[in-house]
């Protein structure tokens, strides 16, 4: 069943004095319980204010989106607080507070007038730090933790809010690669584990398409919705991020610069040293050809010995070398990189 | 990992924190101990068994003494007390809601309200009030007092009628200061026309000062700064919320435009109140919250509140000791003691302590 659903939901921004200035309409999606999705697009496309339309801190222009099958815009601040909790981009400056202190204020919605904690919110706060493995971290201040550190604490907070639906805008934004494939996979785990619904934004395509169960992919009219490899199979990425340049290589799953006049080479290898003998070719400015294909083709790589100790043949010319590393490699090919056969070696 | 819900309550060892209850108890101390000494010492030396038998309705042997001690440094301490609290509560809601250490309370132009309230009576009417203010009688101190609160209350309306229009914080703030100045230009005009009996009489407010509460205002002050922190009491919840911004406080169940207007009014009855009737007091309201993190090492609100009562209570009474030089009949101006004697006692705390940039680390 759907925690979260919007119905033709437009969403935008209605000053006083101007027309409504929508940002997209029509939305139809949802969100299962268990689910990790993962919200995609290219920056200003809308994405920020999705999130807070569907938190209910920003109205919508028409439709609605539902929490459990009510109305968010409909219910009251308290209300729904039980239901969705928000982990933002903001950098948090707490002050003198522990971790511990900082997830119990996620108790704010059951709390008494003062905010005392029963022993039901204790051990619900134990819980939310120990499911984002926080517990070391419990009783440091949190102006002391790092980035990545500070986030996760924000993410139990969340936790310990106690709602079926999470949202996250741009989580990772400020973190490390390791730290945002930690919070990501974190945050898949969760989902699986406790019955959560988390919607995440992200500018993080590989995580996303490794990771999430489904994703939003939101472009200036719409979203596509579709599990992670379909949307790279029928090119929605490619649709929606492709710009002048850039493009979508949909064998990789990834974004690569497209480059003119490229200077076609052959490479004869497998496995590991292949895969990245390849790339290194391709920076520089080659077409790698696998050796079925390379009829005609003046420059030839072939790497020849094991895994762990390669050896690069290069002939071109009628001319022979041979490397031990790719840096020597790339050393004798890239000097010429317009014209990388004329180079004498 | 697996994830197991809450079952009942484990053993929570890590829950216990620092107890605060030793700062505390060591505050009272210190408050009671400084209101004991706010009625036992003055221009005049009086006994300390006449003081104690003077307070609790006894036989004196000078009916002067029963006079002083009841009528004039009781409510003294009381006030410098209560006001003290007061400004310090009253800052520490202004430096939460407005996530800046340089706010206080009277930055959105309280004071600068009541000082202009202060300035059209005194200045305005010319010597005729000005004699009525130099006597410091009962109805020239009221009149003063009556001015303050009417400037301080427009102030207070005007800028929840604007809250409730600016969603902004930092807009709100700065529309404050714009007040302050605006106001401070009007005063300027006035002082520039003015006598220089009656330039003399409004200055001498604006130095501040516990003593002129008499016990027939005290009626007034008490329950009124009594009332505005209770309902700052009743905001801790919304403060604490609100250390992680306001967007993390609605999520979190947060009315934040309820709570923001809830939070202005008793920081802004509270600065209006004791301006009112003891001119505008710098330095308590911005100083003591930043005691109170420094010394409690917390940011939360629950600890915080309560502290910041104490230390501004106990802030006020010594510098108000201090001012009245025990034994002298000199008298200083109350705003010179509060910084002259706060600002080491805050600077020494904050090198020591070194975690003010801590609580607002940008």
């Amino acid at each position: 069943m759907a925690t979260l659903e919007t119905k033709s939901l437009t969403i935008g921004y209605a000053p006083r004095s101007a027309a409504p200035y929508v940002v997209a309409h029509n939305l139809n999606v949802s969100l299962a319980e268990g689910e990790l999705i993962c919200l995609l697009g290219p920056n200003g496309v809308g994405k920020s204010t999705l999130m807070r339309t569907l938190a209910g801190m920003h109205p919508p222009l028409g439709g609605h989106a539902l929490l459990a099958g009510e109305d968010v815009g409909k219910m009251t601040v308290r209300a729904r607080s039980r239901r969705v909790g928000v982990v933002l981009t903001d950098r948090v400056d707490a002050g003198h507070l522990d971790v511990r202190t900082l997830v119990g204020l996620g108790r704010h919605p059951y709390t008494d007038w003062i905010g005392r904690l029963r022993a039901s919110d204790h051990a619900r706060i134990t819980w939310a730090i120990q499911a984002v493995g926080a517990t070391e971290l419990a009783d440091r201040p949190v102006n002391e933790l790092s980035d990545g550190e500070r986030q996760k604490a924000m993410i139990a907070r969340a936790l310990a809010q106690d709602t079926d639906v999470i949202l996250l805008d741009e989580p990772t934004a400020f973190l490390d690669l390791p730290r945002r494939v930690e919070i990501v996979t974190l945050l898949l785990r969760l989902a699986h584990e406790t019955g959560k619904s988390i919607l995440l934004s992200t500018h993080d395509l590989d995580l996303a398409v490794r990771n999430a169960d489904r994703i939003w992919l939101m472009s200036e009219s719409r979203i596509e919705v579709g599990v992670p490899e379909s949307l790279v199979l029928n090119g929605a990425f490619g649709r929606v991020f492709e710009r002048d340049g850039i493009l979508f290589d949909q064998q990789a799953g990834a974004f690569t610069v497209a480059r003119e006049h490229l200077t076609p080479i052959v490479l004869q290898a497998t496995g590991l040293v292949g895969a990245w003998t390849t790339r290194a070719l391709e920076r520089i400015g080659f077409e790698v050809r696998p050796p079925a294909t390379g009829e005609g083709t003046d420059a030839r790589v072939v790497v020849e010995g094991d895994e762990h100790r390669p050896i690069w043949r290069l002939t071109r010319s009628r001319r022979e070398d041979l490397f031990e590393s790719l840096d020597s490699l790339l050393g004798c090919l890239s000097p010429g990189r317009s014209d990388p056969t004329s180079k004498k070696t | 990992m697996a994830l197991p819900e809450p079952g009942p309550e484990p053993k929570l060892v890590s829950m216990q924190r620092p107890s605060s209850t030793g700062p505390f108890l060591a505050l009272s101390v210190c408050v009671a101990a400084l209101f004991c000494a706010s009625l036992a010492l003055g221009s005049v030396r009086i006994p300390l068994q006449e003081v104690a038998t003077a307070l609790f309705g006894g036989h004196v042997d000078s009916p002067a003494w029963a006079q002083i001690i009841n009528q004039i440094r009781l409510p003294r301490a009381i006030t410098a007390g209560l006001g003290g609290a007061a400004l310090a509560v009253s800052g520490l809601q202004m430096q939460t809601l407005f996530r800046n250490p340089l706010a206080g309370p009277f930055v959105l132009g309280i004071s600068a309200g009541a000082s202009l309230g202060v300035a059209l009576v005194v200045l305005s009417f010319g010597a005729g009030a000005s004699t009525l203010i130099a006597g410091l009688s009962v109805a020239g101190g009221f009149g003063l007092t009556l001015a303050a609160s009417l400037g301080a209350a427009a102030v207070l309306g005007l800028v929840l009628l604007i809250s409730r229009h600016v969603e902004d914080n930092m807009t709100l703030l700065i529309l404050g200061l714009m007040f302050g100045y605006a106001s401070g230009a009007v005063v300027s005009v006035l002082i520039y026309f003015s006598a220089s009996n009656a330039v003399q009489a409004y200055l001498i407010w604006t130095f501040g000062s516990f003593s002129g509460v008499t016990f027939s205002q005290l009626i007034v002050f008490a329950p009124t700064a009594a009332a505005g922190l209770f309902v700052a009491g009743l905001s801790i919840k919304s403060l604490n919320a609100l250390l992680l911004g306001e967007r993390y406080a609605q999520s979190m169940g947060l009315s934040v435009g309820y709570a923001r207007i809830w939070i202005l009014s008793s920081a802004s009855l509270l600065a209006g109140v004791t301006t009112a009737f003891c001119g505008p007091v710098a330095f308590v309201g911005i100083a003591v919250p930043h005691l109170a993190r420094s010394l409690f090492a917390t940011s939360d609100h629950r600890i915080l509140l309560p502290g910041t009562c104490l230390i501004g209570a106990a802030l006020a009474l010594f510098a108000d000791l201090i001012a009245r030089i025990p034994g002298s009949q000199v008298t200083l101006p109350l705003n010179a003691v509060t910084a002259l004697i706060g600002a080491p006692i805050v600077v020494w705390i904050v090198l020591r302590r070194r975690n003010l940039r801590a609580s607002f680390a940008s």
